[in-house]
């Protein structure tokens, strides 16, 4: 519960930060061509979470892009 | 980062990119739209690994599908089937010059089949999202049921994002009992725990820029020792007592010669290990100071990611750049650079050079060999908790064909090594590096 709460806390500080940083940049719906172009993303999911899965049977911490894969007896 | 498009502007690899994001272990990126798909979309992955030395060779093979469920409701089902053969380190041995040397599981090669199943439900608001995941991971020596949530909103007209993620996986892990390997034990089944939880944000900067943090924690809990791995323990070693002892030769003869194999071929392997007085792990602990890997119980850590991305306009192309800070209970505590240029070269032909560049300290209780055993009782020489780092050389390749079907090539370099960890990061050393070339090949198609 204690990590639980420092979460929130933190999400809502880094929210605030974000919010107060940024509003000033408005872009309307009709300017948001270029961040929904191809090349905008940055990979295939499957390959993405292949790799992810070799860095975490290799090196020791990973994580921190999303939640949720089981772990694995790798070697 | 969810942005406000619509399905028609949308491209379609980002389709394909955005339907896959159910998949555990796959982030959420800071500039995937987040829309449903109205098409059916399946994937299909094969992936080939191999380490140099003749040490692993993995072949993967996944398949995706992702399709609508009414108006607001996506599916998803994910399988994925790897074949793991080769070998791996087991202990670190001194040799008469006093000097570690590696030796890698004999007497029978590695391997292992790992079968993943999982499948994935979300539901599209207008300003919001909420995912749920489960699966199971099932290899001859570990399963893996595991389960998360995932939210997503949006305010600020738009331009901010909120991410919440959850997860719960629930472990078994236990060691194969092979007598044709030399220093398998009997089995014992373990349990192992995590639980995840990560809050982040998404922000469009102007018109061509998102940035994105992450924060996560994770908790593992159980067993986290790995059971096929030994440490050298100088004073343990009764063979020490007769005079200063080339250990690894003398281990290696023993291998070679086909000692080993005699005494499974012949079963007194399977007597000493079943029914004898003392077994031959009791043996090796004895003779050669062979102890068991032995790790704490529980471990935290925390993750800070911060990721960006930027289109160029000026020649079609966008720069992805990611740091991820990972402190670590363990004192294994790394660092993570990852850049990304996506050229789009036309013809609907994308480009995508990348370079990772990835450093670890050690754990505080890893070394390559161990003069006796620390008061706490925890040592490890497993490769992954030394000191290192490494580089990633990568190229991505796409081509969308047909206006509905994209084949997407990539290949890796992977290049570990001692020397590239950061000053100060700790124990390690030169013998535990390797490289790796990854290659694989993806087939989307959507209907």
């Amino acid at each position: 519960m204690k990590a639980i709460s420092l979460m929130l806390k933190l999400a809502v500080i880094m929210s605030v930060t974000v919010l107060a940083g940024c509003t000033v940049n408005k872009v309307a719906p009709w300017e948001r061509g270029n961040l929904a172009k191809q090349v905008m993303v940055r990979g295939g999911s499957q390959h993405m979470g292949l790799e992810q899965h070799f860095y975490a049977s290799k090196e020791t911490t990973s994580g921190g892009y999303s939640v949720g894969a089981g772990g694995c007896g790798c070697n | 980062m969810v942005v406000a498009v619509t399905k028609k502007n949308a491209d379609r690899l980002s389709a394909f990119a955005t339907a896959a994001l159910a998949l555990p272990g796959v982030s959420a990126l800071a500039a995937d739209p987040g829309y449903r798909s109205d098409d059916h979309v399946v994937s299909y992955n094969r992936g080939d690994y191999r380490e140099s030395g003749d040490r692993m060779t993995i072949n993967t093979d996944q398949v995706t599908i992702t399709f609508p469920i009414g108006e607001k409701f996506e599916g998803s089902l994910n399988a994925i089937k790897d074949v793991t053969s080769g070998a791996s380190p087991v202990v670190n041995l001194l040799n008469a010059d006093g000097s570690a040397e590696q030796v890698l599981q004999s007497g029978a090669s590695i391997r292992d089949e790992r079968k993943v199943y999982d499948v994935g439900l979300g539901y599209y608001d207008d300003d919001w999202y909420l995912g749920y995941s489960m699966g199971r991971s099932r290899e001859d020596d570990y399963e893996s049921d595991y389960l998360s949530l995932d939210y997503r909103e949006n305010f600020n007209d738009k331009h901010t994002t909120l991410f919440l993620g959850i997860s719960y996986s629930t472990d078994e892990v236990w060691n194969t009992f092979d007598p044709t390997s030399l220093l398998d034990e009997p089995t014992v089944v373990e349990e192992r725990r995590k639980r995840e939880l990560m809050v982040g944000v998404g922000q469009v900067l102007d018109r061509n820029t998102v940035v994105q943090f992450n924060l996560t924690f994770a908790h593992y809990f159980g067993s986290l020792s790995d059971p096929y791995k030994k440490v050298h323990v100088v004073e343990e070693a009764g063979i020490n007592e007769f005079g200063n002892f080339d250990v690894a030769r003398a281990l290696n003869t023993l291998i070679d010669n086909g000692f080993i194999s005699l005494l499974n071929d012949t079963g007194v392997s399977f007597l000493l290990n079943n029914a004898g007085p003392v077994t031959i792990p009791e043996i090796a602990n004895e003779l050669f100071g062979l102890v068991k890997d032995s790790r704490p119980r529980e471990r935290d850590q925390w993750i800070a990611l911060f990721r960006a991305s930027h289109f160029i306009e000026s020649n079609n192309s966008a720069l992805h750049f990611d740091y991820r800070y990972i402190n670590d209970e363990w004192g294994a505590n790394s660092h993570t650079v990852d850049i990304k240029w996506n050229k789009d070269v036309g013809n609907e032909w994308i480009v995508a050079p990348s370079i990772r560049y990835y450093s670890q300290s050690s754990a505080s209780f890893y070394d390559i060999y161990f003069e006796s055993i620390p008061a706490d009782g925890y040592l490890t020489s497993d490769y992954r908790l030394a000191a290192f780092g490494a580089i990633s050389a990568k190229l991505e390749v796409v081509k969308l064909l047909y206006d509905s079907v994209s084949i997407r090539a990539n290949f890796e370099l992977y290049t570990r090594q001692h020397s590239f960890a950061f000053d100060g990061a700790g124990n390690g050393d030169g013998l535990d590096d390797f490289r790796a070339k990854l290659f694989s090949l993806t087939i989307d198609g959507s209907f």
